[in-house]
């Protein structure tokens, strides 16, 4: 499959223009989407990944060909539902409470879409209803708590408890991360998982999705 | 009085050419002609439509004309007084020698006893302002120079401020964690001041205001300013520019933009009080590309140190900026990472370097800040130089010896080799057997020891009574009514 090939090497150089006109040229000479997702977007993704956990290639380059595939992803995806494919999943974000701080949250996000995840991201100072609003809402499989102050840190458990409280903690699994935030702090505040950085961030949710 | 820097000559380190600062000046005029500055703050964004800004209060943003920075610039002080609660503290900054402070941020500590980093405590925050104190070379420290996770999170402030000037008589360098409380804690110093005017002629406390790069200021930020300014406080400002993430990633682009950040805040700060002291930060970095993560110990923070000194010059305001560490721990890569991060932009005319501390601005380390101390008093001495006269030519002297003697037990020699050479009690200097028989201690073990006995034998003057309870009685309020 020529034109699949095409997208992966394409995807690979971050070409986010030409990613999403070789999707729609694959549909158009309908090749199944499952088969565009998994030999044209998600073979380019995992050679970038190998290439990115053999120090060969960086975050910037791991972020163009996140957007190649957040772009071919937004004309593939309607595409997928219909014919009933089975999605990565989704993952809501959000900077607590007070928090205004997003750099970090912002790369994780661009990290997450590059793994083919949707991601729904509520920006900073999300106050805890508007997170459980969004679970509720969205139904995704993660969600994402980031927090950069000593001060803000309490709101991911008071989130926590919130979901608690509204009957669906147990329909997303809670990440947590930021600079100050530890291991053992998400698990005292019974969050399900942490990562250090985004690219751990990816892999932690792939593992916490099952 | 700072470290003096005779010895340089007048000569200073430069990275950047005049033609290329005022390149880079320039730019950064163009960046706020064109996009200006978000500003989270409707007193501050009309009194720049007052000024003559072009203001949008929709998307709160401030554009700013050349004309109108280059005039306001004009009305900045080139030196800064900052004080302690004692005279022999006090900091001029911009009098030609440097100064070194604490910064503020860490939420872990090593402990001194364990060597294991663990969260740090309100004690912590007693204990490093003391051992702070101790240290000749540190002569500002941090409100929040150990990050107390053991008292109520909203009351953070009020917590840290009272240990602080309880437990050091220097000068303290304060941001906010909860804006609520920034009027408590101005409270506190007026209180240990003696007054209102006591606290504007020797202000005790200095206030900072951040702005998030690239070009926006948050409401946090714009209170504390307004809050000093109003009672005519020294206020210190900085950005914070990561490479690649924050900013463009090539370090010319990186200094455009925190000087275009910079000079919003001091035209600001002069809008609001003309006259305000104002002196020139940064904290701009790179990060990690593996991992998008920020970094402060490169030499690239070094690089960037100098163009701010030089920036900072050009403009005549003082200047200040972190020296960082990446490494976990006060080893061989932490000294390493300090001494490029401190040292070349000291040499390129910094007034004030912040020592911020190990496992990139999370662990605050006792241990480091001895060794910190010692890193000053070696760059006190390279800054002093090699003093050229008749005396110390001494040719005279060389002419008589040269043939008979040697020239230890020499008059010139006792006369000078005290102030010539400098003494470094904290190095290992003896030999093999010595050190083995001494116990075979690392240059960190002997810092970790002598941070204990500085713990366990210095006491700065105590507050009065009635101060601390004064003090007290504020905290007791906050507790009361922040939740």
């Amino acid at each position: 499959m020529q034109v699949l090939q095409k997208i992966s090497e394409e995807l690979q150089k971050g070409n986010f223009i030409e990613v999403p006109k070789l999707i729609q040229k694959a549909l158009d000479t309908e090749i199944p989407p499952s088969k565009i997702l998994s030999d044209g977007l998600v073979a380019g993704m995992d050679v970038v990944g190998e290439r990115f956990r053999c120090d060969e290639i960086f975050i910037p380059e791991v972020l163009i060909s996140a957007k190649a595939m957040h772009a071919g992803m937004d004309v593939l995806r309607p595409k997928l539902i219909e014919t009933g494919t089975k999605l990565v999943g989704k993952i809501v974000l959000g900077a607590v409470r007070g928090d205004f701080h997003d750099i970090g949250k912002n790369i994780v996000g661009m990290m997450m879409e590059g793994a083919g995840y949707q991601v729904i991201d509520l920006g900073v100072d999300v106050t805890t209803e508007k997170f459980v609003k969004a679970v509720e809402s969205n139904r995704p499989n993660i969600l994402g708590l980031s927090a950069l102050l000593t001060t803000t840190m309490p709101m991911m458990k008071l989130v926590i408890e919130a979901l608690v409280e509204a009957g669906v903690r147990n329909s997303v699994k809670v990440m947590v991360g930021g600079a100050p935030i530890t291991e053992k702090f998400a698990k005292e505040i019974g969050a399900d998982g942490y990562a250090p950085d985004a690219a751990s961030a990816v892999e932690k949710v792939r593992h916490l999705s099952g | 009085m700072g470290i003096r820097k005779d010895g340089l000559k007048g000569s200073q380190l430069k990275i950047l050419t005049e033609a290329e600062i005022e390149y880079i000046h320039k730019s950064s005029l163009k960046l706020l002609e064109n996009i200006g500055m978000r500003i989270y703050d409707e007193d501050i964004l009309n009194l720049l439509k007052k000024a003559g800004c072009k203001v949008n209060f929709s998307t709160k943003v401030s554009k700013a004309s050349g004309e109108f920075i280059e005039g306001i610039l004009k009305e900045t002080t080139n030196q800064v007084k900052l004080c302690g609660r004692s005279f022999r503290n006090d900091i001029n900054l911009g009098d030609g020698t440097v100064y070194a402070r604490t910064p503020g941020g860490p939420p872990f500590i090593t402990d001194l006893n364990t060597g294991e980093r663990r969260e740090g405590t309100i004690n912590d925050v007693a204990l490093s302002c003391k051992i702070a104190d101790a240290l000749e070379n540190i002569h500002g420290i941090s409100v929040f120079q150990v990050v107390p996770m053991d008292v109520p999170r909203m009351c953070l402030d009020v917590y840290a401020a009272k240990a602080s000037f309880e437990n050091t008589e220097k000068h303290l360098f304060y941001y906010t964690q909860n804006q609520d409380l920034i009027d408590y804690v101005l409270e506190m110093a007026v209180i240990v001041a003696g007054g209102e005017y006591e606290l504007k002629k020797r202000p005790l406390l200095s206030g900072f205001c951040e702005v998030t790069s690239p070009l926006k200021l948050e409401q946090s930020q714009t209170m504390l300013l307004k809050c000093f300014v109003k009672r005519g406080l020294p206020v210190y400002t900085q950005s914070h520019p990561i490479a690649g993430i924050t900013s463009p990633v090539t370090l010319a682009g990186e200094v455009a933009l925190m000087n275009a950040d910079t000079l919003m805040v001091v035209a600001i700060s002069q809008l609001l009080n003309r006259g305000t002291p104002i002196f020139y930060g940064t904290s701009a970095s790179v990060p990690d590309m593996r991992k998008a993560l920020n970094l402060a110990g490169t030499v690239e923070v070094g690089l960037l140190g100098c163009a701010l000194a030089q920036m900072a010059n050009f403009y005549h305001l003082p200047s200040a900026m972190s020296s960082g560490i990446d490494s976990k721990i006060p080893d061989g890569q932490a000294v390493m990472e300090r001494i490029f991060t401190a040292l070349p932009p000291i040499l390129a005319g910094l007034d004030l370097i912040n020592l911020s501390t190990t496992n990139t601005k999370m662990t605050f380390s006792p241990s480091l800040l001895v060794i910190d101390n010692e890193l000053m008093n070696w760059i006190g001495r390279l800054l002093r130089g090699i003093t050229v006269n008749d005396e110390t030519l001494a040719i005279d002297l060389t002419e008589n010896v040269a043939f008979r003697n040697n020239f230890l037990s020499e008059m010139h020699t006792i006369k000078h080799f005290r102030e010539e050479l400098l003494e470094s009690k904290l190095v290992s200097r003896e030999t093999w057997d010595d050190w083995k028989n001494a116990g075979s201690q690392s240059y960190w073990q002997r810092a970790q020891d002598c941070a204990k006995i500085i713990s366990n034998d210095h006491h700065p003057t105590p507050l009065s009574e009635e101060v601390q309870k004064g003090l007290a009685t504020i905290v007791k309020f906050a507790e009361d009514h922040i939740k």
